[in-house]
């Protein structure tokens, strides 16, 4: 009789947690609806003006004689396609869904991120080292989708911290004792100061000259809705080291 | 002749500045504030194409765009738009699906703010 009620109230508590599980599953999911909502509102306000100042720039120019002005139209298109980019990410960030778990080949899967990168910045002399050898065979309970954004995004940051024409970015897999694995991307670029450290997740923070600041923050969303964990190691002019540790399972 | 543009958008500097251009390449051009408006030009005269915006007041681009098609009128389409297709401002009572489905009957989809250059070119083409 006492392991009965010790059984109903194991399965009592597993079924509390369930319930709170999901409790937190939707209430991500119409928090993040609402950011959707409104990010294609503010896109739309932002978009006509930005159309109509883009032709009447075009009308300028085609009026304007003296070269100092042509200057100046030419900063307001600039500005205006620049504006516009800063829009089209907004709403990839507020796009973002529930992640769709699946079986995922995660070493095929990095290999062909970091060689797709690879290739994008193929006129540079940077050394691609993978040191992937770890995960081979090993399938990762996982949004593909977004596993494919999150490292796309930090192997293109590892790329774009090289400022010189020489250098290497390594993506290295581990598998952690329990139920995880580790990847690390590292760069040997201009690494980041300790007053940056603290603001790099921060969204629309950048010190790229074409960033939105938004890439870290979509990964690091993407990746605590896998449950998973992200962290910096960087050093001005020693380059930076980013881990990110995923959940081979989910948890059930 | 003068092939003939309509222009409608909501927005005043919008039509303004691009009828200024068009002027200048040689068009003629009316432009409408709303869809009702559009339609009642279209109605009364024949265009070689139409710039359409979707969010307007009174009549939006989708309804002219099903009315063009319900009543059998051959008009070559741009749609101009600051919407982002694909999810839904929440002001509107029309499904995605339905966007999706009435926006191929137009004949391009261009995002504000567009490339003048390509607008030119695709009006060109679609006056021919």
């Amino acid at each position: 009789m006492k392991e009965a009620e010790q059984k109903l109230q194991k399965l009592y508590r597993e079924l509390e947690i369930k319930v709170a599980q999901r409790t937190m599953e939707l209430l991500a999911s119409k928090h993040l609806a609402d950011i959707g909502t409104l990010a294609a509102t503010v896109a739309h306000e932002l978009r006509n003006p930005l159309g109509v100042i883009n032709v009447a720039a075009y009308n300028l120019r085609k009026k304007a004689r003296d070269p100092g002005l042509i200057k100046h139209i030419s900063s307001i298109e600039k500005k205006v396609a620049e504006g516009s980019q800063i829009i089209n990410n907004l709403l990839v960030y507020s796009r973002m869904k529930m992640p769709q778990f699946g079986k995922n080949d995660i070493y095929s899967l990095l290999s062909e991120c970091a060689e797709a990168v690879k290739k994008h910045f193929g006129g540079r002399k940077i050394r691609l080292k993978k040191l992937l050898q770890p995960l081979k065979g090993m399938n990762v309970d996982a949004d593909a989708l977004q596993l494919r954004e999150i490292f796309t995004n930090l192997i293109t940051n590892a790329y774009q911290a090289i400022e010189d024409n020489r250098g290497v970015v390594e993506v290295s897999g581990s598998v952690k004792s329990g139920n995880g694995i580790a990847i690390s991307i590292k760069d040997t670029g201009t690494g980041i100061n300790k007053e940056d450290m603290a603001n790099i997740f921060k969204p629309f923070f950048t010190r790229k000259t074409k960033g939105t600041g938004l890439g870290l923050v979509i990964c690091r969303d993407l990746i605590n809705m896998h449950n998973g964990a992200i962290e910096v190691k960087s050093a001005p002019g020693k380059g930076s080291t980013f881990t990110v540790t995923i959940p081979i399972r989910r948890d059930k | 002749m003068k092939k003939k543009v309509l222009i409608a958008d909501d927005d005043n500097e919008m039509r303004d500045e691009i009828s200024g251009i068009l002027r200048d390449e040689g068009y003629e051009v009316k432009t409408a504030e709303n869809g009702l408006e559009a339609m009642k030009l279209i109605k009364k005269q024949k265009f070689d194409v139409l710039l359409l915006d979707l969010k307007m007041p009174v009549m939006t681009g989708f309804e002219v765009l099903k009315e063009l098609n319900e009543n059998k009128i051959k008009l070559n389409t741009i749609v101009l738009t600051g919407s982002t297709l694909g999810s839904s401002l929440p002001d509107e009572d029309i499904s995605n699906e339905e966007k999706m489905r009435i926006l191929k009957l137009a004949g391009s989809v261009m995002n504000k703010p567009f490339d003048i250059s390509r607008l030119l070119e695709k009006i060109k083409r679609q006056a021919e």
